[in-house]
């Protein structure tokens, strides 16, 4: 007989033997007992927390004729038969290598005849979540009415895999992780019936590593017995489970806290040159950080739940270091944890962390910074928003106002008319002084950045000024031509459009040029009563011929010369 | 011939892990071998000698010493690969496939052709698909018979948890880097070139071959050339993936180890602004680094490290390499 592994050799044969599932087993040992067993069942929860387990024991349970409070006897034929696997009534199938329709036909096919020799026929479908869509399918209506005297049981790691026409018709059953403690315990349990010494400290270890799996916690047992001559010590269980020992991770907290970053690479580099097991660290970190979070509010609870790991070192660390640092840490730790499941390189990625956590005080300035900068934001907003509803409401009491002498929708029109008058007006006294100090360099100067200007806009408003152009300017401002009326009104409006413009001109050009906002069918008139009205032509060329003239001398330069012999160049 | 395979891999592994093979040879002696062990560790630590080393302690005829002969016919067939009762996994391109499972699940199942003992080996692990790796979960929790299954793999973390769950897990510890640069020294590799070469791989023969070869020289050249013109914000450094880095790299595998360059040089940055030169792995680009990094925050340099790090990520996402290199490129410079 090969030597077998210690969760082969201790899978619990009884309801009593399984770990921290109280519930669970209580429930079905009740439901045993009074004969009101279910058809079907789903065991649902993480790895190693006994759904198999359960499953058999269950079986052996209902079937056993000397049950004793829902508890199997283990001593009766049936029960032998079906822990060793023999019993034809008790059908265990690995789903993962039989997901398709085909197995599932079969067990319908099956599942008609009665049992042979126990008295229910239990198929035990471990893996449930591998079945294919079409399996799952197959299985309702089986699942749903089953024929007499069988019993569905269903295990999986994966619930959220299993249709919920499924789970309808089961009843489900989560399994908990299994905590430190009552694996701690189980442990114990097994080594002193395999009279085996062990360190106590050695045990926290392995039960911390296991995460709540027992069958991890026996599987790393297992080793560390094997490392160690039938004994359990501390020194191995560090070995096995890759863990560091916790002065290193103080000394490593201890480091990053007070941002000695060359300190803290050095330890780095110590732990990975013992071969350590980086992501475990990771998880150690994040443990350590979230136990000194607890401690710092809740002492007592951290006394309980850590198997007693508190000396005077967690003491001061906890009342050193703030609760913000170490929500920062755990959340740059959960960072890098989610980052190196792919790498190869854990180490740099260690590495990185370190020089990130030592660096927390300026990491502390930006979020302040950015905090700042949106309560600013916010304070802006909250103040545009006043201003607009204060604006409303004197909308509002007008309306009223209205209201009450005359019928609203005759005051409305002409209301809107005014506006859209207003803004179709020119304000020729703030055109006339551009075009008096116009200057060829200017316009052409802001020709030549016009494209840039625009692409530093956001895209709502370079839709608005894709339309236009500037068509004269002097040295403090710039007249801009839309060639739609409704934009120039919305432009010369739109205060933030403004801004950014001048903005970016004060970027490019270091001046910021006042803008006046003109549409293209008014620009020609606009020219031509300025020129008639000053009645020189000084400032002539500072201002863009109109395209109606430039086309007429064109087109009749065609005439003479051709299309093809003449060249347009403007000067 | 076989005889000097044998000699040679028998020294290395047992050179290689001292540790795991006094280990070993207790269980062995001791008849308390489990039924199933993930080995985890970079390449080139020995995980494939040290499962076949296991192998022929379970099959070896003329078992002296504690330790596998090497030479009896049993010995000769499991380093040839072709011990009937001795199954290799390795993957059929880029995963393990659930076919190969299910040959190995229905070889297994039947009892060994020349006695009980039956070992099987998956090597790379982490890249069965998600269907192989669960159809191997019932067997390998209550396997039939005598049978001891070896996993390998580079990163445990991309094992399902419900398999690490039912292996033992034996963590291979890097080699130390003195010790390797040692050999590669004794072995007339130059020691700025050995110094890189041990950042990029932890195993011998594999750092030898690099060592000689004309493309990884280059590509090491170009690669400084490149990082040095981004760190200075120079756009040309745009021009020289496309012009320099790209033409160098034809093969999945060397894109990797360019990636895993720029990772390295990234690195060093760091490591030289916060004093630790002496693990930097570009130690013949020291001064030059030294000069470079004056002028950048340390944010930047972590930044840019973060960064540089992606580039795998996305390679193994099956992204274009030149694409993402420009990407990176574009970001740095921004940055």
């Amino acid at each position: 007989m090969s030597y077998q592994a210690l969760y082969r050799v201790w899978r619990p044969q009884k309801f009593s033997d399984l770990v921290g599932q109280d519930m669970i087993t209580r429930t079905l040992k009740n439901a045993i007992m009074t004969h009101q067993t279910s058809h079907a069942y789903i065991f649902n929860g993480p790895r190693g927390t006994g759904k198999t387990s359960a499953a058999k024991i269950f079986a052996k349970a209902v079937n056993c004729h000397f049950q004793e409070n829902g508890e199997p006897c283990n001593k009766c034929e049936t029960c032998v038969a079906i822990t060793n696997g023999q019993l034809n009534d008790v059908i265990e199938i690995d789903a993962a290598s039989n997901n398709g329709v085909e197995e599932i036909r079969d067990i319908r096919d099956k599942v008609k005849y009665a049992p042979t020799q126990a008295d229910f026929k239990i198929y035990i479908i471990d893996e449930v979540h591998m079945l294919s869509t079409g399996a799952f399918n197959a299985l309702l209506k089986t699942l749903e009415e089953p024929p007499e005297n069988v019993i569905f049981i269903l295990a999986t790691t994966e619930p959220h895999k299993i249709p919920a026409t499924i789970i309808s018709r089961t009843q489900k059953f989560d399994f908990k992780r299994i905590t430190p403690a009552d694996s701690y315990a189980r442990m114990v349990y097994i080594l002193t019936e395999k009279e085996i010494e062990y360190e106590e400290p050695a045990l926290k270890v392995v039960a911390k590593a296991a995460e709540g799996g027992m069958r991890d916690a026996l599987s790393i047992l297992d080793q560390v017995i094997s490392f160690g001559d039938n004994k359990v010590t501390l020194d191995n269980a560090l070995l096995v489970t890759g863990s560091v020992t916790q002065d290193k991770i103080q000394t490593y907290v201890t480091e990053v806290s007070q941002k000695e970053t060359t300190q803290a690479l050095e330890t780095i580099q110590e732990i990975i040159d013992e071969g350590k097991d980086s992501t475990r660290l990771i998880e150690d970190l994040i443990a350590y950080g979230r136990d000194l979070l607890l401690y710092q509010q809740a002492p007592a609870l951290i006394n309980q739940l850590e198997l007693g790991m508190v000396d005077d070192t967690f003491k001061t660390l906890s009342q050193t270091i703030s609760a913000e640092f170490l929500y920062q840490m755990i959340n740059i730790l959960n960072e890098v944890q989610q980052q190196m499941r792919f790498t190869t390189h854990p180490d740099v990625y260690l590495e990185v962390l370190t020089i990130r956590l030592s660096q927390f005080s300026t990491i502390e300035v930006v979020s302040d910074n950015s905090q700042s900068g949106l309560n600013q934001e916010a304070a802006k907003q909250i103040n545009d928003l006043t201003k607009t509803v204060e604006t409303l409401k004197k909308q509002l009491l007008n309306l009223n106002k209205h209201d009450n002498q005359h019928q609203t929708v005759s005051v409305a029109k002409p209301k809107k008319n005014v506006t859209t008058q207003k803004k179709a007006t020119l304000n020729l006294s703030q055109i006339y002084p551009i075009l008096d100090n116009a200057t060829k360099e200017s316009l052409v100067q802001l020709k030549q950045v016009w494209p840039e200007l625009l692409q530093q806009l956001s895209v709502t408003q370079r839709a608005i000024m894709q339309a236009s152009e500037p068509v004269a300017a002097s040295p403090d401002s710039v007249l801009v031509s839309f060639n739609y009326d409704f934009l120039a009104a919305k432009a010369s409006g739109d205060t933030e459009l403004l801004d950014a413009l001048g903005n970016g001109l004060d970027r490019l050009l270091h001046n910021t040029p006042k803008l006046v906002c003109i549409t293209a069918e008014q620009w020609p008139e606009v020219r031509k009563s300025y020129i008639e009205q000053n009645g020189h032509e000084g400032n002539e060329t500072t201002i863009e011929p109109v395209p109606e003239v430039v086309e007429q001398v064109v087109s009749k330069a065609e005439e003479i010369f051709g299309t093809e012999n003449i060249e347009i160049k403007q000067d | 011939m076989t005889e000097m395979v044998t000699e040679t891999s028998n020294i290395t592994i047992q050179e290689l892990q001292p540790a795991l093979i006094e280990h070993f040879k207790k269980l062995t002696t001791m008849n308390q071998l489990a039924h199933a062990y993930l080995f985890a560790g970079q390449e080139g630590v020995g995980k494939i000698e040290l499962s076949q080393w296991i192998a022929m302690r379970l099959f070896c005829t003329a078992d002296e010493d504690l330790k596998p002969c090497g030479v009896c016919a049993e010995c000769r067939r499991i380093l040839s690969g072709n011990h009937p009762d001795v199954v290799v996994v390795k993957p059929d391109g880029q995963s393990i496939k659930v076919d190969q499972i299910r040959f190995l699940k229905s070889e297994f199942s039947k009892s060994g052709v020349e006695g009980n003992q039956k070992v099987f080996i998956i090597e790379k692990a982490e890249s069965m698909t998600a269907s192989a790796a669960n159809s191997l979960l019932k067997f390998l929790e209550e396997p039939v018979g005598t049978v001891t299954a070896f996993l390998l793999t580079e990163n445990k973390n991309q094992i399902l948890p419900t398999i690490q769950s039912r292996c033992q897990l034996v963590n291979f510890a890097a080699l130390s880097q003195d010790k390797l640069i040692q050999s590669l020294l004794n072995k007339g590799v130059l020691k700025d070139q050995a110094n890189l070469l041990v950042h990029v791989t932890e195993s011998i023969s594999r750092a030898e071959e690099l060592s000689q070869d004309e493309n990884f020289i280059e590509m090491t050249k170009q690669v400084w050339n490149w990082f040095n013109k981004l760190l200075k914000n120079d756009t040309e450094s745009f021009i020289l993936v496309q012009t320099k880095l790209v033409p160098l790299v034809k093969e999945k595998n060397q894109q990797l180890l360019m990636a895993d360059l720029i990772i390295l040089l990234a690195r060093d940055c760091l490591l030289v602004r916060y004093n630790r030169k002496e693990q930097i792995s570009f130690s013949d680009r020291l001064a030059e680094i030294d000069k470079v990094i004056q002028l950048i925050s340390d944010e930047k340099l972590v930044e840019i490290l973060d960064n540089c790090l992606q580039i795998k990520n996305l390679l193994q996402t099956n992204i274009a390499f030149q694409s993402v290199l420009e990407s990176t490129t574009l970001k740095l410079i921004d940055l």
